[in-house]
């Protein structure tokens, strides 16, 4: 038998090789890509016709209304300010947002195997893919809720638009974390995925969404301060109302979307292979 | 020209130990010419495609590419089966930042599947797909081309089309085909190699790499 040898390199080739500069090459192809997946996922997630994106906005008004029912059983008082509406919006729309763009992160990569056949396609660029389109989604959604009651109700007013737009990108950063985290973690341990779902409904509880968290007795309190929810929807209120008093820390909510966003991010290149396939 | 340079690849098995795909492995793959990997399934053919394309890392060594190389042209995936024909080429056209319309022409040309390209392609046949996979791929311009057994879904005139194809860009395109059937080596291959336990050894002709490679399986099956 024959054996050839296929000719080894030669080390001037792999030096020169190896000085090429691939850090820009690589920042065009990851935005390429993102770009490419997210209009993508678009499809995917709306269709192409116009009522999937009508969809999008409906389900959640769907859920809006439901809720106000049910909390028409239970209370009949305004825990704040004048609008009833306003109040509510101002924690359900935060939670019903965060609850939605961490849970469809958290199913990112699986849905996307089947292109990280392209080598381009990296378990990362599907994360940030869908969570682009959710974040974008739910942005939009969350507008419009708050543009229908400002323009509808002559109670209900916003005091403070730019610190608004502060609290949207606080509770945009930690959904979008801890949907990263979600992402990876969902790939490795699947139960996760279930424990998510189950504390879901203590989140949304925990968050103040019926109450004032400043109301409740300090050892309530103290509990319900570590969910990192709550402190969205409390800044949210610190922009719609003048003289809230919030059960706020901001560092807390941005550290929590920071260190979440890392480790699903460092997660995400220390498991790679176990996330292709 | 994609070179390797002492590239080894390592898996972890469950419970210590590990797997080698490849060690130590140094050499140059030149243009023009089309190299078929034989291997047993399991010896880690497919991951040898990933590597090369990038989409894994090797545990030690490098891969270097100083060319354009095509994602590995397999059985699965790349498509989206919820997506039609076109979507699936809309999203390929972005991917790889090339021309929508000039790939679509392409692909009609190629692939004879009328009317549906604009159907779901999990209503597509495997023959179907293997069609628009490879036209795809190949409305692209790539210099080499990674092909994981897909040309074998196809009946004898898809084959003969894709060689035709291959054929005609002979001078600026390579292919890289690893498969376990010596029947798809022949027809597209220049040299061949096979990969065995951690070791790629190429053969001066092609019929010699066949002979090892059936050894190697009969080997494998006495063992079993």
């Amino acid at each position: 038998m024959a054996e050839i040898a296929l000719t080894p390199p030669e080390p001037e080739v792999i030096d020169e090789l190896q000085r090429r500069n691939r850090f820009w090459p690589a920042l065009v192809m990851a935005v390429r890509v993102v770009n490419a997946m997210v209009l993508r996922e678009a499809i995917t997630r709306f269709g192409t016709m116009r009522i999937g994106y009508l969809m999008a906005f409906i389900e959640p008004s769907l859920y809006f209304i439901g809720f106000i029912i049910l909390r028409s059983f239970i209370l009949d008082r305004v825990p704040f300010g004048e609008s009833a509406l306003l109040f509510l919006i101002s924690g359900f729309i935060t939670v019903r947002a965060f609850i939605a763009i961490s849970r469809k992160m958290m199913y990112a990569i699986a849905a996307n195997q089947a292109l990280m056949t392209f080598p381009s396609v990296t378990p990362l660029a599907a994360v940030f893919a869908r969570g682009a389109v959710e974040t974008f989604t739910m942005c939009t959604i969350i507008f419009l809720f708050y543009a229908f009651i400002v323009w509808g109700a002559d109670t209900a007013r916003i005091e403070d638009p730019v610190e608004m737009t502060w609290a949207a990108m606080a509770l945009f950063g930690l959904a979008f974390g801890i949907g990263c985290f979600n992402a990876v973690i969902g790939m490795l341990v699947q139960t996760y995925r279930i424990v998510y779902a189950m504390i879901t409904l203590p989140l949304l509880i925990t968050s103040g969404v019926f109450f004032v968290p400043t109301q409740l007795p300090p050892e309530y309190q103290e509990i319900i301060a570590w969910n990192p929810v709550l402190h969205c929807v409390e800044w949210f209120r610190v922009a719609i109302y003048m003289d809230y008093e919030p059960l706020l820390s901001k560092s807390y909510v941005v550290g929590f979307a920071v260190v979440s966003l890392g480790l699903g991010v460092i997660a995400c290149q220390v498991f790679r292979v176990r996330l292709l396939d | 020209m994609i070179v390797f340079d002492r590239l080894t690849k390592r898996y972890p098995l469950r419970g210590g130990g590990h797997v080698t795909i490849i060690e130590d492995f140094s050499g140059v793959v030149p243009r023009n010419l089309n190299i078929g990997i034989l291997g047993r399934n399991g010896a880690g053919k497919s991951t040898m495609m990933r590597l090369i394309a990038g989409s894994e890392k090797p545990t030690s060594g490098a891969i270097y590419r100083d060319a354009r190389i095509s994602w590995p042209l397999g059985f699965a995936g790349g498509l989206n089966v919820a997506l039609t024909g076109r979507q699936n080429m809309q999203f390929i056209a972005d991917l790889y930042d090339a021309n929508y319309q000039d790939i679509v022409d392409f692909v009609e040309d190629f692939a004879e599947i009328g009317r549906f390209m604009d159907q779901p392609m999990g209503t597509y046949s495997s023959g179907m797909r293997a069609r628009l996979s490879f036209g795809v791929c190949m409305a692209l311009d790539f210099d080499y081309y990674l092909i994981d057994e897909v040309i074998g879904v196809g009946d004898a005139s898809f084959r003969q089309k894709c060689r035709d194809v291959l054929d005609e860009r002979r001078q600026t395109t390579s292919v890289l085909l690893v498969s376990h059937s010596s029947r798809l080596l022949r027809e597209f291959c220049d040299i061949g190699g096979v990969l065995h336990d951690g070791r790629l050894t190429f053969y001066d002709s092609l019929e010699e790499a066949i002979e090892m490679h059936d050894e190697n399986l009969k080997v494998a099956a006495i063992d079993a």
